[in-house]
């Protein structure tokens, strides 16, 4: 069963609930971050703070808006991570979650390098990447992820993905009377394979920070795909070479000498040294 | 080169400096160790060396501390011994119609066949491609390496392209050195001894490279001449 997480901004109070219960389920220590002058508490995902309400303030004519996102690990059809992940330590399960195997992760950083959303983050102290991986545990047990049991305003939902992306597009067909640039996020990004967090927006996707066309780079494919099975048949054809050479200079007949005293070409230019 | 090192000496002739052996022996070995610790990460076949480095965690930090090692041969070269750097630089990027005639000789001389190749000056034009690579790619290598250690200083598409260009240079300097290493200790198992001790053997420069050894002999007597 494909599962999916579904955010409806609309609905979102920016309480950060989400946050605290992210923290408590996986046991993640408070981060204190210095008052901006705004809202924004945590600018970022780290390697403490798994899930964040991105907020932002906006003036567009004489309306006021105040937009809200739960950004965190997407979730991806075809993730960047789990591609460029040497050891998979990140690996798809059954039901679309990007996995996090601890485990296998050796902190090289390939996946924080071709994360499309900027997700994984390198905690320095364990030399281990860290990200969402949408309460896994509770999932298989049958319980949805911490953030959406605990939200306060019932806009984070989490089910079978058809239920899901049903209830965004509905969102979305009313929010677009009052919002006309009202759309979903994350069911038809082709570019990631479709993401298992999909939101109901107000507005265009930038406008909450996220890319309109999220894209695994090409460089991964071109690396992971070409250049290394590549460089391994670079490398057996250099050993075939040596070995057929091997072979016929040791059992070759005397004649088949080489001769360095051939005519040299008559060019004058750039004699040796 | 030195003064009071003889050219030729018990038939040999005096080819590599002590720089450029050292050199040689120091981008060798560091090269040696960048490889294993970093195929770790090239294929799930090597992952049996990790034990070797300590683990994972251990390979990632000699990689860092043997790339520093590797940058470092080509400026000792340079400081210690600019007139044989600077040779051999102007050597590599010098071609004459001999050099490219090499090629088709060679490959009949490394399959074992009869070839008949013009006179070839202190490196042939196979070593020229081989010097000219290595170049090359050393220098992708510690670029995108540098690229790769230290990310914050990049955008993330450059890093990203860096993973590309470091793994390519890599494989590619990889079979460039295995024919190196073949060649040099089996087809020209003379060629070795030049390395290790800074002498080859007279008869197999004579062969190979003629027209440098005709530089040498030519040298030595002018030499003899004015020491008498």
């Amino acid at each position: 069963m494909e599962i999916t997480m579904y955010h409806d901004v609309s609905k979102c109070t920016g309480c950060r609930a989400c946050t605290v219960a992210c923290k408590q389920w996986k046991d993640l220590p408070a981060e204190i971050t210095p008052f901006t002058g705004e809202y924004q508490s945590h600018p970022d995902l780290s390697p403490s703070t798994y899930t964040i309400i991105r907020m932002s303030e906006r003036v567009e004519g004489d309306k006021f808006h105040w937009d809200f996102l739960k950004f965190q690990c997407m979730h991806c059809g075809d993730a960047g991570c789990v591609k460029a992940c040497p050891q998979e330590a990140l690996t798809y399960a059954d039901n679309g979650i990007v996995a996090f195997n601890e485990d296998n992760c050796i902190g090289c950083g390939y996946c924080v390098t071709n994360c499309p959303f900027g997700v994984p983050h390198i905690n320095e102290a364990t030399q281990k990447s860290t990200k969402c991986n949408l309460c896994q545990d509770r999932v298989a047990e049958g319980m949805v992820p911490s953030c959406a049991q605990t939200c306060t305003a019932d806009a984070i939902y989490f089910g079978r993905r058809e239920k899901m992306v049903a209830m965004a597009e509905a969102r979305v067909a009313e929010l677009k009377k009052t919002f006309p640039r009202a759309q979903t996020y994350g069911i038809n990004e082709a570019g990631v394979g479709g993401t298992h967090m999909i939101y109901a927006l107000e507005d265009s996707p930038e406008v909450y920070g996220l890319p309109v066309k999220p894209m695994v780079s090409p460089s991964l494919a071109l690396w992971k795909d070409i250049v290394q099975p590549l460089g391994k048949v670079a490398w057996g054809a250099a050993a075939a070479v040596i070995a057929v050479s091997y072979i016929k200079n040791k059992f070759k007949s005397d004649d088949h000498s080489v001769d360095y005293t051939a005519k040299a070409s008559a060019d004058k230019k750039g004699a040796d040294i | 080169m030195a003064k009071n090192i003889e050219m030729v000496k018990d038939g040999k002739i005096y080819r590599f400096t002590k720089s450029a052996r050292a050199t040689h022996w120091i981008y060798v070995g560091s090269y040696a160790i960048l490889l294993l610790t970093g195929l770790l990460l090239f294929a799930d076949i090597f992952d049996f060396l990790a034990p070797l480095f300590g683990g994972f965690e251990g390979a990632q930090l000699i990689h860092r501390i043997i790339a520093v090692v590797f940058i470092l041969p080509a400026f000792i070269f340079m400081l210690f011994d600019p007139k044989s750097f600077f040779g051999w630089i102007k050597e590599c990027f010098t071609w004459t119609k001999d050099d490219f005639k090499f090629f088709p000789g060679f490959v009949k001389e490394l399959f074992g066949m009869h070839a008949e190749t013009p006179p070839q000056g202190f490196i042939n034009g196979g070593e020229k491609v081989n010097s000219l690579l290595t170049i090359l790619f050393t220098t992708l290598i510690i670029a995108s390496g540098f690229i790769i250690w230290f990310p914050e200083f990049f955008s993330v598409a450059i890093v990203q392209w860096g993973y590309v260009i470091h793994s390519a240079s890599m494989a590619l300097l990889s079979a460039v050195a295995m024919v190196h290493i073949y060649l040099g200790t089996s087809l020209w198992k003379e060629a070795l001894e030049g390395m290790l001790t800074g002498y080859t053997d007279a008869e197999f420069v004579k062969g190979h490279h003629v027209k440098w050894y005709n530089e040498v002999m030519e040298a030595e007597k002018k030499g003899e001449k004015k020491s008498s």
